[in-house]
């Protein structure tokens, strides 16, 4: 129970109250552990890759290939030189050019592995030997041969056995756990990145979800025309807001709906009082009256005109205050609503027909693009009301024009009644369906004030709604009734 | 026969893993030269140290002779080198040979004699160093020294990777280096071991 005055009392909003929290947070644990899980295989594989990566069958089959190639080149040369001794062993001098023909002519081996070959003059000497890995002395002649191919086959396979070598060597303290630490900084990062962005998004929603309690709060203790500004909102707490703002809506008119009944029915039992004690008097006060005049024996003719004159005023007061207690006694029992089927637009048709046909001078019209308004409703009320609120606006100004139109708003007919006459006055169009409250004194409820009060009340017993804007030359009466479905 | 054939088996002779080993050393006298201490730990090296000196890359290697103290250690000599062992001419190149007259090297022999072999002067010092009970430690160390090789091989490596992991990938690897150390803890002769030449 709050009893008024009291501050209102704000319930924290936790982290764990939140199902999205709790979702995400789910969401994100089975990701950790699927990816550590992930991370700890990785571990596994890449440690038990170790050995795979080197093996040293491979590494010896490594090293015997490149003992072949340099095997098969020192047989290459020892060959070379064997055939040349022979070819040559005897002579003191040699050609150039019988030197390259003999050595394009021999049948050596993988001769292309010899490489580009130079001959020039030596000017001495008569030995048949290898000066040096890539030089050999013939006779008289010197032979570059750099054995350019046969080199760069065993650089290519010795590069091949080192970075054999070197992964081997440096896979357990340097490219594995280089390896393990690179994926473990990119999944790091990665959950950083999206659990950052997880904690704002939630932190997000959860400031909306206070704001949207705050204005509850908000709304239910201290100010019952708060409504939220939609636009503030995002997703399914938008829509939240929105029905709030319509739920708020419907309680306001609900509100002032039960707030006005609550008056009328005060006033009709205020009228149905004042009618039974007013009423009682008047026949004993006429009845009175007359006997006084009629037991006059006259003799004063000043005295006699002067009974009856007041006998005249009397009577009509008293017929006056009859005719009040009438109004009163009718408003302290309006009937209730008989509900059947009609037509909207037909009534309202009606009652613009009789009115024209009432006021010939007048510019009465009924315009709509509605074929048929299906209401469930007492027609004789309804009518009553159109009647009532046509002929205000007719006697509001001697010369406007009246409209009167007929349309739907979604599950609503709206009849609007449209004169141009003066106008209400803005302090007074919030009372004009007040009870005793009239701007006019002619006629008979009119000049109670109880005539749009009733109307009013009709309306409203039919769950609808009866307003009026207005300005001077632009007055309009609305009536709302709901449609049939 | 040839060092390659023989490589194999020089790596399973004598290979021993890294660790601290009781390392003999000896006296090599001489009528016309001055007395050496000889301390050589080639035949106790593992065979991960002699792949990595075999292997063809650039290495550095180091040594350290080292007296344990009560509480603190003193290095009294070390021995720095930088060769190459050439896979086709089969022979060791200096690297770092201003002071070298000669780049190229006979033989492993060679290598071993230069670079490996710790060579201490008969001195007052080394008189009063044999005859303390003080322990002595000879660290050796072979480092691969970066070069177009090892360059070339780490790229290939990196550009086996996913284009994301590249990057990163490649700053965290660094340089692909073998690395290889020993420990040996040196026995010094007593004063009546000698060697001569």
């Amino acid at each position: 129970m709050k009893f008024p005055g009291t501050d209102v009392i704000k319930l924290p909003v936790r982290w764990s109250q939140f199902s999205v929290v709790k979702a995400v947070g789910l969401a994100v644990a089975i990701l950790i552990c699927g990816y550590s899980a992930s991370l700890f295989t990785m571990i596994d594989a890449i440690r038990s890759l170790g050995p795979l990566v080197y093996d040293e069958k491979i590494e010896a089959a490594l090293d015997e290939e490149l003992f072949r190639i340099k095997r098969e080149n020192q047989l290459q040369r020892e060959l070379l030189l064997y055939l040349l001794q022979e070819e040559y062993g005897r002579q003191s001098k040699l050609e150039v050019e019988s030197l390259k023909q003999f050595i394009a002519t021999l049948n050596m081996p993988d001769s292309s592995l010899l490489g580009i070959i130079n001959i020039e003059d030596a000017k001495t000497g008569t030995q048949i030997e290898w000066e040096s890995p890539e030089r050999l002395k013939v006779l008289n002649l010197r032979v570059d041969l750099p054995l350019d191919a046969v080199k760069q086959q065993f650089n290519d396979l010795r590069k091949l056995k080192q970075r054999y070598q070197l992964i081997k060597g440096t896979w357990d303290d340097q490219i594995g756990p280089t390896l393990v630490a690179v994926h473990s900084i990119i999944l790091i990062a990665t959950f950083a990145i999206l659990g950052g962005a997880l904690f704002i998004l939630v932190q997000r929603y959860r400031l909306r979800v206070i704001r949207l309690l705050d204005g509850f709060s908000q709304w239910s203790e201290k100010d019952a025309s708060f409504r939220f500004v939609e636009e503030d909102f995002k997703d399914e707490l938008k829509i939240i807001a929105g029905q709030f703002n319509q739920l708020a809506e419907e309680v306001e008119i609900n509100r002032k709906k039960t707030l006005y009944l609550e008056k009328m029915a005060s006033w009709q039992t205020m009228a149905r009082k004042m009618a039974h004690e007013i009423k009682n008097p008047l026949t004993p006060i006429k009845m009175m009256v007359s006997h006084l005049v009629r037991t006059y024996k006259g003799g004063d003719l000043g005295y006699q005109k002067i009974l009856d004159d007041s006998q005249e005023i009397i009577v009509q007061e008293v017929n006056s205050l009859g005719r009040m207690v009438d109004s009163f006694s009718k408003f302290a029992q309006l009937p209730e609503p008989k509900f059947e089927q009609g037509d909207f637009k037909q009534l309202c048709q009606h009652v613009v027909d009789l009115q024209k046909a009432a006021r010939e001078d007048r510019s009465i019209t009924f315009d709509t693009n509605i074929a048929e308004a299906t209401i469930f409703a007492d027609l004789q009320l309804i009518r009553q009301v159109i009647m009532n609120i046509v002929k205000n606006a007719a006697e509001a100004s001697a010369d406007s024009a009246i409209q009167v139109s007929l349309s739907e708003a979604s599950k609503w007919w709206v009849a609007k009644i449209h004169d141009d006459g003066p106008g209400i006055p803005d302090d007074l169009q919030s009372r004009i369906f007040e009870a005793y409250f009239t701007t006019k004194h002619t006629g008979e409820t009119h000049g109670m004030g109880l005539g749009l009060a009733i109307c009013k009340k009709i309306i409203l017993d039919h769950n609808g709604e009866l307003s009026v804007t207005s300005e001077p030359g632009n007055t309009t009466f609305s009536v709302t009734i709901p449609k049939v479905h | 026969m040839s060092l390659t054939l023989l490589l194999p088996k020089l790596l399973m002779l004598g290979a021993l893993d890294t660790g601290s080993s009781g390392l003999d050393s000896k006296w090599n006298r001489s009528t016309k030269k001055e007395d050496l201490l000889l301390i050589d730990p080639t035949a106790y090296l593992s065979s991960k140290q002699k792949k990595l000196i075999y292997s063809g890359f650039p290495a550095y290697s180091i040594l350290k002779l080292v007296v344990d103290g009560k509480d603190s250690e003193t290095v009294i000599k070390t021995q720095e080198c930088a060769i190459k062992y050439d896979l086709w001419d089969e022979k060791f190149e200096f690297l770092l040979g201003e002071k070298e007259k000669k780049t190229s090297l006979k033989s492993s022999q060679e290598y071993f004699d230069k670079c490996l072999v710790i060579k201490l002067k008969d001195s007052p010092q080394v008189q009063t160093l044999l005859k303390s009970s003080l322990e002595i430690r000879l660290d050796v160390s072979f480092t691969q020294i970066s070069g177009k090789n090892n360059s070339a091989i780490t790229s290939w490596l990196i550009q086996q990777q996913s284009k994301v992991l590249k990057g990163l990938f490649s700053h965290m690897l660094g340089e692909l280096k073998l690395t290889e150390t020993a420990s040996f803890k040196v026995d010094l002769p007593s004063q009546n071991q000698e060697d001569k030449s």
